[in-house]
């Protein structure tokens, strides 16, 4: 398995972890900010970046 | 501001200031000059015992210390042995190396040393006249400008750094994931605890730094047997003709080598690396003798030496004026201010003078200690390189787990230092760079702050995020760089 693999499946692992903890709290809106948004972007800008480091191949940099 | 500098002097010249000053910069020519035990180990293993000490202010001067004079350390090594105790003095190792193997490693010592002063003293008289500058233009910002700020941060140390950009997003926001736990700033309610009331507090810095920078390091040395194997000590005298007439022949490499360090500084991303690689290829491009560049010519040497120097101390501008810190060193120190209730920002000359003033004098004061050191010492300095590992990787080890244990006498901090540790080993094994991830972790929570701001001032609107001209501006720069990045490595390739 690549290192690339192995990191990503490590960065999806815990944002799983915190993607279910999220879960408990209302997403809320834009205007309210309620306090589950802002980790919402963040969960899925790491679940998107996992997932694009899975495919990715290894290289020097 | 001569008058703040007096004051600044009245502070850093206290006995207790004077001590810790002088403690930071030996500790940080020590570590500079070993190899695998890094500033941020060090750094990350006294944090805690700061908590011990009487004044602050001595604590900040100190940590300071050990990153500039890291600077000055880490070419001892790089020019007597071609090992670079830190990363900006690898390209020391080039030209100075070369000079000690064709005898003139006293004119490379001491033209480091005179470079390093003299872009060191230089930075920080500009630390002492931007600063105020930088604030009265930083106290125009909204929390908009703000979260423009934070993204441009996070996105220079994620493309200036040596990996991927994919690879750096992915520690960077990790980072900003890994800095959620703990209380919610909108509702004040606690959030991904998990049930345990260890989570209340969120994951501490310093573990993060002690696990990913020292653990990490003395794993991955005893697992791949990196040890430092030395002979013998090359002989040089600093204080000769030749070697004097060398050091001042290159005046114009030094002048150069402080503009290109301090601005290079001041980037995001940048710090003393950058300063140093791009010090070393304007040198190149200005000399005739391009050719005798990387076999021992001086002013490939004390270029980059200067930079690297004016860099360190140029990067506190942005940390202690806006609140960003530009590579992870300055981050365990903006770190230590909040722990000790400074908060970086606009208001930190206001409201705090005397640590913003004193830490500007004890750069000048710890810049002559240095200089000092490096002239008459570094016969008797050297001989550090001769301990042999087990005896530094014990030390390190049961420091890092005394200090873990100490921040809160919790057993649940030292699972957490040993599951950073063996991360940190894996990915630096992986070829994953951890900076960006610690940037993410310290800025995390001030981008979230300043989201929510934004978005309660724009009523959820998330286009007005790119309404004024300071906004667009840094997100353009963002997505030149990403291209300008993503091109060159096209091309490379």
């Amino acid at each position: 398995m690549s290192n690339n693999k192995k990191f990503s499946l490590i960065i999806l692992s815990i944002t799983f972890v915190f993607l279910v903890q999220n879960k408990n709290y209302p997403i809320g809106s834009l205007e309210s900010m309620k306090f589950g948004f802002f980790p919402w972007i963040i969960i899925s800008l790491c679940l998107f970046l996992g997932i694009v480091l899975f495919f990715m191949k290894d290289s020097n940099g | 501001m001569v008058e703040n500098i007096i004051h600044g002097f009245n502070v850093a010249l206290s006995v207790s200031n004077i001590f810790f000053c002088f403690i930071g910069i030996l500790l940080g020519t020590i570590v500079g000059i070993l190899p695998g035990i890094g500033t941020m180990t060090t750094l990350s293993m006294l944090l805690p015992f700061t908590y011990l000490m009487n004044d602050p202010i001595s604590a900040i001067i100190m940590m300071s210390g050990i990153y500039y004079g890291s600077q000055y350390g880490g070419s001892i090594s790089a020019i007597l042995y071609k090992i670079p105790g830190e990363v900006s003095s690898v390209i020391s190792c080039n030209d100075g190396y070369a000079m000690t193997k064709r005898g003139y490693a006293g004119a490379a010592l001491g033209a480091a040393a005179m470079g390093s002063f003299i872009g060191g003293c230089f930075a920080a008289l500009l630390v002492a006249g931007l600063s105020p500058l930088m604030i009265k233009f930083a106290l125009l910002f909204g929390p908009r400008e703000y979260f423009a700020l934070i993204i441009f941060g996070i996105i220079c140390s994620v493309l200036l750094g040596k990996q991927n950009w994919i690879k750096g997003f992915s520690m960077a926001f990790l980072g900003i994931l890994l800095s959620m736990p703990g209380m919610d700033q909108v509702s004040g309610k606690s959030r991904f605890i998990f049930d345990n009331l260890n989570f209340a507090n969120g994951i501490s810095f310093v573990i993060i730094c002690m696990g990913l920078y020292g653990i990490s390091e003395i794993f991955y040395k005893i697992l791949n047997d990196e040890k430092n194997r030395l002979s013998s000590i090359p002989q040089f005298k600093i204080f000769s003709k030749n070697s004097l007439s060398m050091i001042f022949s290159s005046w114009a490499s030094m002048i150069r080598g402080c503009a290109v360090g301090s601005l290079g500084g001041m980037i995001p991303g940048g710090g003393t690396i950058l300063s140093s690689v791009v010090s070393y290829a304007v040198e190149k491009s200005v000399a005739k003798d391009k050719e005798s560049f990387g076999k021992g010519n001086i002013k490939g040497l004390v270029g980059p030496e200067t930079a690297n120097n004016a860099g360190a101390q140029t990067s506190f501008i942005p940390m202690l004026t806006l609140g960003i810190p530009v590579n992870p060193v300055l981050a365990l120190i903006m770190a230590t201010l909040i722990i000790h209730n400074f908060e970086p920002g606009p208001a930190m000359i206001d409201k705090n003078p005397r640590l913003f003033w004193g830490l500007v004098a004890s750069m000048l004061i710890g810049n002559f200690f240095l200089l000092i050191i490096n002239l008459t010492t570094v016969n008797f300095l050297v001989k550090i390189l001769k301990i042999p590992f087990y005896l530094t990787a014990t030390l390190v080890l049961l420091i890092c787990v005394f200090a873990a244990y100490n921040l809160n006498n919790s057993i649940h901090d030292l699972f957490f230092l040993l599951i950073f540790g063996v991360f940190g080993y894996y990915l630096k094994k992986w070829n994953f760079d951890s900076t960006p991830l610690l940037i993410g972790f310290i800025l995390g929570p001030k981008l979230e702050e300043t989201f929510i701001q934004s978005m309660q001032l724009n009523h959820g609107n998330l286009f007005l995020l790119f309404e004024t001209n300071f906004c667009i501006f840094l997100y353009s720069t963002c997505l030149i760089l990403l291209f300008f990045i993503k091109f060159n490595k096209n091309n490379t390739n």
